[in-house]
């Protein structure tokens, strides 16, 4: 129990103690008659009397259906009934006439605004009816499908998901799919109750168009009161609204009407097809399939469909003294077919085959004009005269698996020479190109090129903010460097320029400050950081709280753990903070802790976790292994295995059977054999191990507790041979994914994707064992005991960024067809000596 | 059954016993508290469409009635900082536990303490503490969050502690018999 908690118990004590239960006789009287009192004048309450009016006419009355929803197919379904009364003229019409006419509609859209009351944000829902009953509604993230006033089938927008209706959605579904099946008077009491109410009385003062007429609906028992708009020739209602004066709760439905949508739009399967297929953004999918009577684009792919990509116009080129080029693009923005947005050039290549990287400018979006600079990688060298210039358009790209696609290319062989851009466009600061080169040569890690540019840059941190923004750029480097005791010396050279600035937006400062904390803490000096953080993040404004809250307090989090190696303790006694509970830090990953560990699932592994670090405040650690038998027997999730403040041992949860714990057993797939008895023993244990020990180790240590053992055995035995055909290799990020939906992406070797097979196959036999052997040269990994923070080594031995599952039929086929395709690697059928693991008794 | 069956015991029948203990509990006095409880009652029938409406209906009534608890504790405090300012033999010295008029004296502190919070807060602990109601229950009674109740409580205990700081705990036990 903490401090905390037990202070709060002991004072809920007092409160408690102090103020005791002393309901007396006399008082107790005293409430209850105030409580009858009470009941005995509710039925006179204006809201239950509305309650009771409809419930006795529909007798479907719930008390926790919201009544906005019952007017929202009431007024929706009224409609019918006023369209009748007009379509006829100003006398008034028969039901029978009113019900006959309202079949006539083919197909109508209704877009629904309600509020509760005068200060609530307005809800919005879009409804389409068509012949037959059908019904599509769009409700929050919602498309709901149905038939005669039932829902056939509910999709999630976000989730591209068949999800469960929902329960409003639904309700109004099940009142406008009455239209069909219940008489006009049947719809209207079943929404309002007593139907003499609902007689609509022209309201000549609220019309003052000779086109529209206006008429008012009230009802004998409550002040609200319905109006509707219609057009007095064609007698179709335009509006209608409710409203509730006591409150100011309304409802106000815009209509329209068209032909009929084609038959795919009401149909629920046409639109699985969409939400399945080639990834839509949310905005198509809420109207896919929906057809504007005029013709209009309703969605970005519509927008698209009308008007493809197209190459901008060049309608300016020039070339600075100092080589930048730049260029002015009229009808410059394209439009992807998710909707989204990019304008101008990606790329300019010249003869010279010079490189250049792209400073995008702004966009007009009036003029759809926009501007681009083209800054050469060899900037502030002997300067080269290209002859022409060829500016590429191609489509932006948002994952870095979309294919690449040009749009079109524009030649260019005359330009303004030694021409600064237009000032009007772009401004004139003329070293602002040099900090995206500079950014660029950074993300690069070109440290010699990176200085000799940041050398160009002139001018006084202290005065101009492109020479500030310069040795930031420096500090950040040497921070990539790992050079920590000059990061301190710039840092605390720059402190007095930036620290007005850390906190006033996330910008180079902050993160300049991030690596002077980060640097300090690497270099032994933690307190003397943390001081200076609390130093400078105490009696900040609200919005540079907020800065810090939202955006700071995250990477340093983050920082301190992946490049300072703090364990979560120290971070949050860093931070002061607690950032496995603390809401700021959403997204963390330390090896010792991860944000998704929050998880409810994860819950019980936590707790187990934290037993187990309880466990050893009081315990000796053991020395290579040791088995604790659980507690509880609890369904486990096991996310990590560090103990909470324990850094030489780690532990292995071991259950819940053998034959699930033997699953990191190392050996081949296939080639371990554990009898079915053996296999269903259940186990709840956690293996407790000093960092060295090797996972046999482990295994044998748990079977040794059960009396077992696994002896070794080689046989001959028929064993897929993989091998490589010597195929150039390309690049470990382009190989091909072969089952999108099921694979996964992660950097990986061949001896990973070959094993990833052979488990996939032996899953699916029973008995018909398939032993795959790995012939193909390729490392594992770069040298014996690489560190896996020697990324550029391990970058020579990733073979593939994707590991496919092969579970359907004909997987195997499908496999080698991958493996020969993407690496030049073919199986063979040999018979190979093979080492077989039988688990059984312990000879004793 | 009737709508206004159907009202009543949905929103108020399941809970009629804890409303009244509520504002017994908090106010003491019955006459004070019977009018604390009819204060409730007539912001419910006044709010009646809210309530119904409201995702947490039995969470949010139970708020009123602490609410209307607390409305006279603040009353009866303002009085007695009044009264006490006048007759300064009331105040009794704090470490005098054997005094018979001392629980009173404490009893008087811990719920002038409780009125002296602010109402949110005070709605949290009164919640928390009597009923060990979840956070969650309450942030919905209080329209708030789940992570806002939390704090509501936190900081309305911590700042009770402050205020009741120079009471002994023992005398919890005292009070209690």
């Amino acid at each position: 129990m903490t401090e905390d908690t037990s202070k709060q118990e002991e004072t809920i004590r007092m409160l408690q103690a102090a103020m005791k239960n002393s309901l007396g006789e006399n008082l107790e009287d005293s409430m209850r008659a105030s409580l009858r009192q009470f009941r005995e004048n509710l039925p006179d309450h204006p809201f239950v009397r509305r309650l009771e009016a409809q419930e006795g006419r529909t007798g479907a009355f719930s008390l926790f259906s919201p009544k906005r929803l019952v007017w929202a197919g009431a007024t929706l379904c009224m409609f019918g009934a006023v369209i009748a009364g007009f379509l006829l003229g100003n006398s008034a019409p028969t039901w029978a006439e009113v019900v006959e006419r309202f079949k006539t509609i083919s197909f109508f859209n209704a877009t629904v605004y309600f509020k509760e009351d005068a200060l609530s944000e307005p809800t919005q829902f879009e409804l389409w009816m068509g012949r037959g009953g059908k019904a599509r509604l769009r409700y929050g993230n919602q498309v709901l499908f149905a038939e005669k006033g039932k829902v056939r089938k509910a999709f999630h927008l976000e989730a591209r998901s068949e999800v469960d209706p929902d329960r409003m959605a639904s309700q109004i579904i099940e009142k406008l799919g009455a239209s069909e099946a219940f008489s006009l008077e049947t719809i209207i009491q079943s929404c309002a109750g007593d139907i003499s109410a609902f007689q609509p009385v022209p309201n000549e003062e609220a019309a003052l168009s000779k086109e529209m007429a206006v008429f008012d609906i009230t009802n004998s028992r409550t002040p609200e009161w319905v109006r509707i708009w219609t057009l007095r020739e064609s007698k179709l209602p335009m509006r209608v609204r409710f409203w509730d004066p006591r409150d100011a709760e309304c409802m106000d439905v815009f209509f329209s009407y068209s032909q009929q949508q084609p038959e795919e739009f009401f149909d629920p399967n046409a639109f699985e097809k969409k939400l399945t297929g080639p990834k839509l953004s949310p905005e198509n999918l809420a109207y896919a399939l929906l057809k504007d009577p005029g013709g209009r684009p309703v969605t970005p792919d519509d927008l698209f469909a009308q008007s493809g990509y197209h190459v901008p116009v060049v309608e300016d080129v020039g070339i600075r003294s100092d080589g930048i080029v730049w260029v002015v693009a009229g009808k410059s923005r394209n439009r992807r077919p998710d909707g989204y947005a990019f304008e101008g050039f990606a790329e300019l290549q010249d003869d010279l085959g010079r490189e250049y990287i792209r400073k995008q400018g702004p966009h007009w979006t009036l003029e759809d004009r926009s501007i681009d600079l083209f800054i050469p990688l060899d900037y502030g060298k002997e300067p080269k005269t290209p002859s022409i210039l060829n500016f590429i358009c191609k489509v932006e790209k948002h994952a870095r698996r979309e294919p690449e696609e040009v749009i079109g290319t524009v030649e260019v062989t005359d330009w303004k020479k030694d021409t600064p851009w237009p000032e009007k466009l772009m401004g004139k600061d003329p070293w602002n190109p040099l900090i995206t080169l500079a950014d660029h040569l950074f993300r690069e890690n070109n440290w010699k090129r990176l200085e000799e540019l940041l050398a160009i840059i002139p001018g006084d941190p202290a005065e101009d903010k492109n020479a500030l923004i310069r040795e930031q750029i420096r500090l950040d480097a040497l921070f990539r460097q790992e050079q920590y005791d000059k990061v301190i010396h710039f840092a605390e050279a720059l402190m007095p320029l930036m620290k007005e600035r850390i906190y006033e937006t996330p910008n180079r400062s902050s993160i300049a400050f991030e690596r002077y904390l980060v640097a300090l803490v690497i270099r032994g000096r933690t307190e003397e950081a943390k001081r200076y953080l609390r130093e400078l993040t105490t009696g900040l404004s609200q919005e540079r709280q907020k800065v810090f809250d939202e955006w700071m307090l995250g990477f340093l989090a983050q920082s301190l753990s992946s490049q300072a190696k703090l364990m979560v303790e120290e971070i949050n006694d860093f931070l002061g903070v607690d950032i496995r509970t603390d809401k700021r830090i959403e997204h963390f990953s330390s090896p010792d802790w991860q944000s998704y560990w929050r998880q409810p699932i994860y819950a019980s592994w936590m707790r187990r976790l934290q037993e187990l670090a309880n466990h050893y405040n009081d315990n000796p650690l053991p020395e290579r292994v040791e088995l604790l038998e659980r507690t509880k027997s609890e369904d486990y999730k096991v996310c990590t295995n560090i103990i909470p403040g324990i850094r030489s041992h780690y532990v292995d949860a071991v259950g819940p059977t053998l034959g699930d714990y033997l699953r990191r057993f190392p050996c081949k797939p296939g080639t371990l054999r554990i009898p079915d008895d053996l296999a269903s023993i259940p186990l709840n244990y956690d293996l407790v191990y000093a960092k060295d020990t090797p996972v046999r180790e482990w295994i044998d240590f748990v079977l040794n507790h059960l009396d077992l053992a696994i002896t070794e055995t080689q046989e001959e035995h028929t064993a897929w041979v993989a091998r490589y055909d010597g195929k150039p290799l390309k690049n470990w990020k382009e190989v091909g994914d072969p089952s999108p939906e099921t694979s996964t992406h992660s950097r990986t070797t061949m001896e990973n994707l070959l094993n990833s097979l052979a488990i996939d196959l032996n899953s699916e036999l029973s008995g018909d064992i398939r032993i795959i052997i790995d012939d193909t040269g390729f490392p594992s990994q770069p040298h014996e005991g690489a560190s896996w923070e020697d990324a550029e080594s391990w970058e020579k031995v990733w073979i593939s960024g994707v590991i496919p599952r092969w579970r359907e039929q004909n997987a195997f086929q499908s496999a080698r067809d991958w493996f020969e395709k993407e690496f030049g690697v073919t199986f063979t059928m040999q018979t190979r000596p093979v080492t077989f693991y039988t688990l059984g008794n312990k000879e004793h | 059954m009737s709508a206004a069956d159907k009202v009543y015991g949905e929103l108020i029948g399941p809970i009629e016993d804890r409303m009244m203990r509520t504002v017994a509990r908090i106010v003491q006095d019955p006459d004070d508290a019977a009018d604390a409880f009819q204060n409730a009652l007539a912001y419910i029938w006044k709010n009646l469409k809210k309530i119904h409406r409201h995702p947490n209906p039995h969470g949010y009534i139970l708020r009123v009635c602490v609410s209307a608890a607390y409305d006279v504790l603040r009353h009866r405090a303002r009085l007695s900082h009044r009264e006490a300012s006048i007759d300064m033999e009331l105040h009794l010295a704090p470490d005098s536990p054997e005094h018979p008029t001392l629980a009173r004296e404490t009893v008087q502190r811990i719920r002038n303490g409780i009125a002296s919070l602010p109402r949110k807060q005070a709605q949290a602990v009164l919640l928390r503490a009597f009923d060990n109601e979840s956070f969650e229950f309450i942030g919905k009674a209080l329209g708030c969050s789940e992570s806002t109740a939390r704090s509501h409580v936190s900081k309305g205990f911590a700042r009770l502690r402050q205020i009741l700081s120079g009471l002994d705990p023992s005398l919890a036990k005292e009070i209690a018999q």
